[in-house]
C-alpha cells in the first residue's frame, strides 16, 4: 500500500524537551522582564530609597518621643514591627557605643555593631551621630542601601547634644524592595505581559501537542477505526523512528497486514466459497439424484404393489416367528385363503394336498410350514392343491428365509407360488413334441440320438451289427413346387407310414426334417438281412402316391447305409456317414442305395495318387502308342493300323490301357491323354506316309472328348500342324457310345470331320451300350465287331448269326464293318465269306511298337492260302 | 449264388508295415463291396464303377508294394521272391481287367468263381507274400537304422 508523504511526527522526547524548553524560555524571558523592571529605570530606586528613608523617618518619629529610648519598651517592638517589612533586611537601634540596643534579630543585643554586622560602615555611623544627619550609604552590588539615621530624645537634633545620640541602622533590601515597586508600579503591564506570554506558551504548547501528538494520534486512531470498519488500503502513512511515527508504522503495518490477511481471506473466502458452490451443486444433484430416487422409489414401490397385487403368482412375507406380514391377492387365491379364512388357507380339514407324484400331503408337509420351522430355503417343490372352487391346481413353491446379512440371522421368509397346472398339463406334450417329429408322429432328431446311442451300446455289447440308414425322397421338392407344402406334408405322412411299414417290429424309424429320414436296423446278422429290408423300403417307397388328387410316381428314395461296429464311430459321425453314402446313391442316379465306405479317406488318397501317377507319367512320357494292323479282307493288304495305348510303368511294367483307362474315363486328364495319343498318331501317320505307306490311324478317344464343344476345331489344328500336303486317313473309335447321347449335334460334328479325312467308328459293336438304336441315330462309317464275337463264332451259332446280321445292317446303311480279335484262319475265312470288309487280329499281328510295326510292315505279304478267292 | 461273410482283415493279417496295412484294408473294404453288389446284381454302373476302383486301387497298391520289393530285395533270392510276388500282382489285375471288360460287354459273370478268386488271392497274398515282404522291409528298416 503506498504511503502519502506525510509529516511525519517528531518524537515525543523532543516535543517534551521543546515544551519544556519553550517553558524555560518563557520563564527566563518572565524573569529577565522582572530584573529589567527592578534595574530600571532609577525613578524606581530613588522611590525605593524614598522609602527607606520614610521608614526610618517614621521609626525616629516613633523613638523620639520616648526619653530614655533605650529603656523604653515601646522602642524595641517598633524596631521589631519595622523588620517585619520584607525589604527590611535588618533594623538595629545602635548606642553611642556603637553598640546594638535593639534590632530585628534579639540574638545580637548589646552586640558591637561591626562585628554583627557584615557591611556595617563606621565611618558613615560616625557622620550621622556627628552631624546629626542622615547618612545613606549605597553598597556597591547596587542590591542594598544601609541608611545610619541619628536619633535624639527631642526629637530635635540640634537639641540634643552633638555625637551624643543613638543611631538607627537600616539595611535595605533594593531587588525586593524594587521588585515589590515592581510589582506594584508594573503591576498590570506586568500582569499583561505575563499573562501574553503564558498564553502564547500555552497556544504554542497546545499547538505543538496537538499537531506532533494529538493529530498523529488521531491520524492513527482515525487509520485505527477505519481499519476496524474494514477500509482496505488505508495507513497513515507514517515514516521515521518517532514513537508515534513507530506507532502509525505499527498501525499501518498491522493495517497491511490485516489488509493481506484479509486478501488471503478473501481469496480463502472465494476458494471457500467456490467450494462451497461445487458442494452446493453436488449436494443440490444429490438432492435431486435422491429425489429422483426417491421418485423412482415411490414409483418402483407402487409398480411392484400394483405387480405384486396382479400378477397371478402368490408372494408372502412372514417374519422369523411364523407370522404372516403380507400376502397378495395371487396367494391368497392360490392357497384358498379368502374361502377357508385362516392365515395359510390349510387348516385341519380344509383343502387337501399331494405330492408332485400324487401322494397326500400333510400340512406338516408342506414347505412352507417346513421352512417356517427349520428356516432352510426350498425351490421349485411342485404340489397340488385341490381347490374348492377350480379343482386341482399344481403350483411350485419356492420358499426362501431373509437373513439381513449373508450367512446372518434370518430375519424374514419370502415364500412365492406359482400355479403350473397349465405348464404341468403341456409337459406331456412337450415330452411328446420333444421327442416326436409333429408331422409324423415318427421320433425326431432328438430321440434318434438318445436311440442311437442306447443301440450302439447293445450293438457293441451283443457283438451284433446296426445298419444306420439315411434316406432321402427323390423328387420330393418338385411336388411342393408343384402343389404346395400342404400336399407335400402329405405326402411325408405317407412316406413315413410306408417306412414303418417295411421295417421289422422294433426298427426305428426318425424323421429328421424335411424328407430326411433315418431308420436303424439292429440286430442284423449281416448285410443281407440289412438288404432285404431296404429293397423292400425302395420298392415300396416308389410306388405311386395320391397328391392333391393326382397319381404321382415319380418319388423314390435314395440311401446311404454304414454298418456298426464296422464303421465304428459315434452315433453323430454315424449319421453323417450314412449321409454321405445317401449322397453318393443320389449321384449314381437315385432310387438306390449306397454303402458307406470307411475307408472313404484312403480310397480318396488312392484316387489322387493314380491321378497325380498318370500326371507324371504324361509328362515323363511313360505313354506310347502300340500299332495293330487293320486287313482288308478282300485283298490282304494293310489298309490302315489302330493305335493302341501303352503306359511303361517303371514299377509296374508295360500296362495296357483296360489297367488304367477306367482310374482316369471321369476325370479331365482323360482330356490331357487323349490329345497326346491324337498327337502322336497323327506323327506316326505322317511319318508312315514319309514313308510310302498310306495307312488309315484308328485312335481310340474318350467320349469326354468328343463332349468338348471345341473337340473338331482342336483336331483340325492338330492336323494344320502335322499335315504335309498328302492326304491321309484318321478313323475315330469310340468305345462308349451311350456317351455320345450327351452331345448336341453328333451329325454335324461327323460331317465336319469328314471334310478333314476323319471317319468314326463305333467299337465293340453289339456289346454292351453299342445298340441298333445308336447305329440308326450315330452317322459312324464303319462299325467294329467285338472280339468277344469273333471268339467264339465257330462254336457259338448264336455269334455267327449276330456277326451276319451286323455284316448285314453295315451293308444296308452303308457302313464298313470290321471284326475284330482274329485269331485263326478259320475266322478269317468264315469272316471273309460273310462278307466282312476289314480285320485285325493276332492272326496277323499283336500290337507292336512303331519301330516293329514298321519291320513287320516291310515283311508282310498275304498268305496266299488265306486270299486267294 | 450262396452269401459269404464279409471278409475282415484281423489280427493275424496285419503285416506291422502301416502304409501296407492301411492299403489292405481298403483293398477288403472293396473286395467286399464288389462282392456284395455282383451278388445282388446290383445296378451294372454301380458295380463297374465298384470294379473301376479296385482295378485302380490295386494298382495304387501294387505300385506301393512293388517300389519297396525294388527297394529292399537284393540278394537273388529275395529277387526271385519279388519276381513271384509281383505275378501274383500281374494275375490279380488280370482278373479285375477281365471282370470289367465282361461288365462293359454284359457277358456272363461267374460271380461265385470270381469271387473265390478274389477272396483266396487276398487271402494268401496278404497273409503270405505280403507278410515275407513287410518281414523283409521291417528287417532292412531295423538294420538301416
Amino acid at each position: 500500500m503506498p504511503i502519502e508523504g506525510r509529516p511525519s511526527p517528531p518524537p515525543l522526547r523532543f516535543t517534551l524537551v521543546l515544551i519544556v524548553s519553550i517553558l524555560i524560555i518563557a520563564h527566563l524571558i518572565l524573569e529577565k522582564a522582572l530584573e529589567v523592571a527592578f534595574e530600571q529605570p532609577p525613578r524606581v530606586e530613588k522611590h525605593q530609597i524614598q522609602s527607606a528613608r520614610q521608614l526610618i523617618g517614621m521609626v525616629q518619629q516613633a523613638l523620639s518621643s520616648d526619653t530614655a529610648i533605650a529603656e523604653s519598651p515601646n522602642a524595641e517592638q517598633i524596631i521589631r514591627m519595622q523588620g517585619a517589612d520584607s525589604n527590611v533586611e535588618f533594623l538595629a537601634l545602635l548606642n553611642q557605643r556603637g553598640e546594638i540596643v535593639f534590632s530585628t534579630k534579639n540574638t545580637d543585643k548589646m552586640q558591637p555593631a561591626n562585628e554583627v554586622i557584615t557591611d556595617f560602615d563606621a565611618d558613615a555611623y560616625q557622620q550621622a551621630k556627628s552631624e546629626q544627619r542622615m547618612v545613606i550609604d549605597k553598597s556597591p552590588s547596587g542590591k542594598s542601601i544601609t541608611l545610619y539615621a541619628p536619633l535624639s530624645p527631642s526629637g530635635i537634633a540640634n537639641e540634643s547634644k552633638p555625637g551624643q545620640s543613638d543611631v538607627l541602622y537600616l539595611n535595605y533590601d533594593l531587588v525586593r524592595a524594587k521588585r515589590d515597586a515592581l510589582r506594584e508600579n508594573l503591576a498590570l503591564s506586568n500582569w499583561l505581559s505575563q499573562t501574553a506570554i503564558l498564553i502564547l506558551s500555552a497556544v504554542l504548547i497546545i499547538y505543538l501537542l496537538n499537531h506532533w501528538v494529538a493529530e498523529p494520534l488521531r491520524r492513527i486512531g482515525k487509520t485505527v477505526s477505519r481499519v476496524a470498519k474494514g477500509d482496505i488500503g488505508v495507513a497513515t502513512g507514517f515514516q521515521g523512528s518517532s514513537e508515534l511515527a513507530l506507532l502509525g508504522m505499527g498501525v499501518d503495518s498491522m493495517s497491511r497486514e490485516i489488509d493481506a490477511s484479509k486478501s488471503a481471506l478473501v481469496q480463502a473466502n472465494l476458494e471457500l466459497e467456490k467450494r462451497v458452490n461445487e458442494r452446493t451443486e453436488h449436494l443440490e444433484r444429490e438432492i435431486r439424484y435422491r429425489r429422483n430416487l426417491e421418485r423412482a422409489l415411490r414409483i418402483h414401490e407402487r409398480q411392484m404393489q400394483t405387480v405384486f397385487n396382479t400378477v397371478s403368482e402368490g408372494i408372502a412375507l412372514w417374519d422369523a416367528e411364523g407370522r404372516l406380514l403380507y400376502a397378495n391377492p395371487g396367494f391368497k387365491k392360490l392357497l384358498c385363503m379368502e374361502q377357508f379364512g385362516c392365515s395359510v388357507g390349510f387348516g385341519e380339514n380344509s383343502i387337501k394336498l399331494v405330492t408332485e407324484d400324487g401322494d397326500p400331503l400333510s400340512l406338516a408337509e408342506f414347505p412352507i410350514t417346513k421352512t417356517l420351522s427349520d428356516l432352510k430355503a426350498r425351490e421349485g417343490v411342485i404340489i397340488g392343491i385341490e381347490q374348492p372352487d377350480s379343482g386341482q391346481r399344481w403350483v411350485t413353491i419356492n420358499v426362501i428365509p431373509v437373513t439381513e446379512v449373508k450367512g446372518g440371522a434370518v430375519t424374514g421368509i419370502v415364500s412365492s407360488v406359482s400355479d403350473v397346472t397349465d405348464l404341468k398339463y403341456h409337459e406331456n406334450q412337450l415330452d411328446q413334441m420333444a421327442h416326436f417329429d409333429a408331422l409324423t408322429g415318427l421320433p425326431n432328431r432328438r430321440l434318434l440320438h438318445d436311440r442311437m446311442q442306447q443301440l450302439v451300446e447293445n450293438t457293441r455289447r451283443k457283438g451284433r451289427i446296426l445298419a444306420v440308414c439315411y434316406l432321402d425322397l427323390d423328387g420330393f421338392k418338385h411336388i411342393n413346387d408343384t402343389y404346395g407344402h400342404k400336399a407335400g406334408d402329405g405326402l411325408l405322412v405317407e412316406a413315413a407310414s410306408r417306412f414303418v411299414n417295411c421295417v421289422r417290429a422294433g426298427d426305428t424309424v426318425a424323421r429328421l426334417g424335411g424328407d430326411e429320414f433315418v431308420i436303424l436296423l439292429a440286430n442284423i446278422e449281416d448285410e443281407t438281412e440289412c438288404e432285404s429290408i431296404l429293397n423292400r423300403v425302395l420298392s415300396s417307397l416308389s410306388n405311386p402316391y395320391t397328391v392333391a388328387g393326382n397319381i404321382e410316381s415319380g418319388i423314390t428314395v435314395s440311401a446311404g447305409i454304414t454298418l456298426y461296429p464296422a464303421d465304428n464311430r459315434d452315433p453323430d459321425t454315424l449319421l453323417r456317414h450314412a449321409d454321405q453314402a445317401m449322397y453318393a446313391a443320389k449321384r449314381s442316379g437315385k432310387n438306390r442305395y449306397h454303402w458307406f465306405d470307411p475307408n472313404l479317406e484312403q480310397r480318396l488318397l488312392a484316387r489322387n495318387d493314380s491321378l497325380n501317377d498318370i500326371a507324371r507319367a504324361l509328362s515323363q512320357r511313360e505313354f506310347v502308342l502300340h500299332y495293330q494292323p487293320k486287313i482288308r479282307c478282300h485283298d490282304g493288304a494293310v489298309v490302315g493300323a489302330e493305335a493302341l495305348l501303352r503306359w511303361q510303368h517303371p514299377v509296374l511294367g508295360t500296362l495296357p490301357p483296360a489297367h488304367f483307362i477306367p482310374l482316369v474315363e471321369e476325370h479331365d486328364i482323360a482330356l490331357e491323354l487323349g490329345r497326346y495319343v491324337i498327337q502322336e498318331a497323327l506323327v506316326q501317320a505322317r511319318a508312315w506316309l514319309q514313308q510310302g505307306h498310306f495307312l488309315s490311324v484308328g485312335i481310340n478317344i474318350f467320349a469326354r472328348q468328343l463332349q468338348q464343344p471345341n473337340f473338331a476345331e482342336e483336331l483340325e489344328h492338330t492336323l494344320n500342324q502335322i499335315k504335309t500336303g498328302q492326304r491321309f486317313s484318321i478313323d475315330l473309335e469310340i468305345v462308349e457310345s451311350a456317351a455320345l447321347e450327351g452331345i448336341r449335334d453328333f451329325p454335324a460334328l461327323v460331317r465336319r470331320c469328314e471334310a478333314m479325312d476323319v471317319t468314326f467308328s463305333l467299337d465293340d459293336f453289339g456289346t454292351g451300350y453299342s445298340t441298333l438304336d445308336h447305329l440308326r441315330r450315330i452317322p459312324a462309317q464303319s462299325l467294329k465287331i467285338d472280339r468277344s464275337f469273333v471268339n467264339d463264332l465257330l462254336s457259338n451259332s448264336e455269334d455267327r448269326i449276330l456277326i451276319e446280321a451286323t455284316i448285314g445292317l453295315g451293308r444296308a446303311f452303308g457302313r464298313k464293318v470290321i471284326a475284330e480279335g482274329v485269331e485263326t484262319e478259320e475266322q478269317l475265312r468264315w469272316l471273309r465269306a460273310a462278307g466282312c470288309d476289314e480285320m485285325q487280329g493276332f492272326l496277323f499281328a499283336r500290337p507292336m511298337d512303331s519301330m516293329a510295326f514298321l519291320n513287320w510292315l516291310q515283311q508282310y505279304r498275304p498268305s496266299t492260302g488265306w486270299f486267294d478267292s | 449264388m450262396k452269401y459269404t461273410r464279409p471278409l475282415v482283415l484281423d489280427e493275424s493279417a496285419l503285416t506291422g508295415v502301416e502304409e501296407i496295412d492301411h492299403q489292405h484294408q481298403h483293398l477288403l473294404n472293396l473286395i467286399n463291396h464288389t462282392h456284395l453288389s455282383l451278388l445282388k446284381n446290383g445296378s451294372p454302373v454301380n458295380t463297374r464303377s465298384l470294379v473301376r476302383e479296385l482295378l485302380g486301387y490295386s494298382i495304387y497298391h501294387f505300385n506301393t508294394e512293388e517300389s519297396l520289393l525294388k527297394q529292399y530285395a537284393t540278394t537273388e533270392e529275395e529277387k526271385a521272391e519279388a519276381d513271384k510276388h509281383i505275378s501274383q500282382h500281374r494275375l490279380f489285375s488280370q482278373r479285375v481287367v477281365l471282370l470289367q471288360e465282361k461288365l462293359v460287354r454284359r457277358q456272363f459273370i461267374d460271380t461265385d468263381e470270381l469271387l473265390s478268386f478274389l477272396t483266396g488271392w487276398i487271402n494268401d497274398h496278404v497273409l503270405l507274400t505280403d507278410k515275407a515282404l513287410a518281414g523283409l522291409i521291417l528287417d532292412r528298416q531295423k538294420s538301416e537304422s
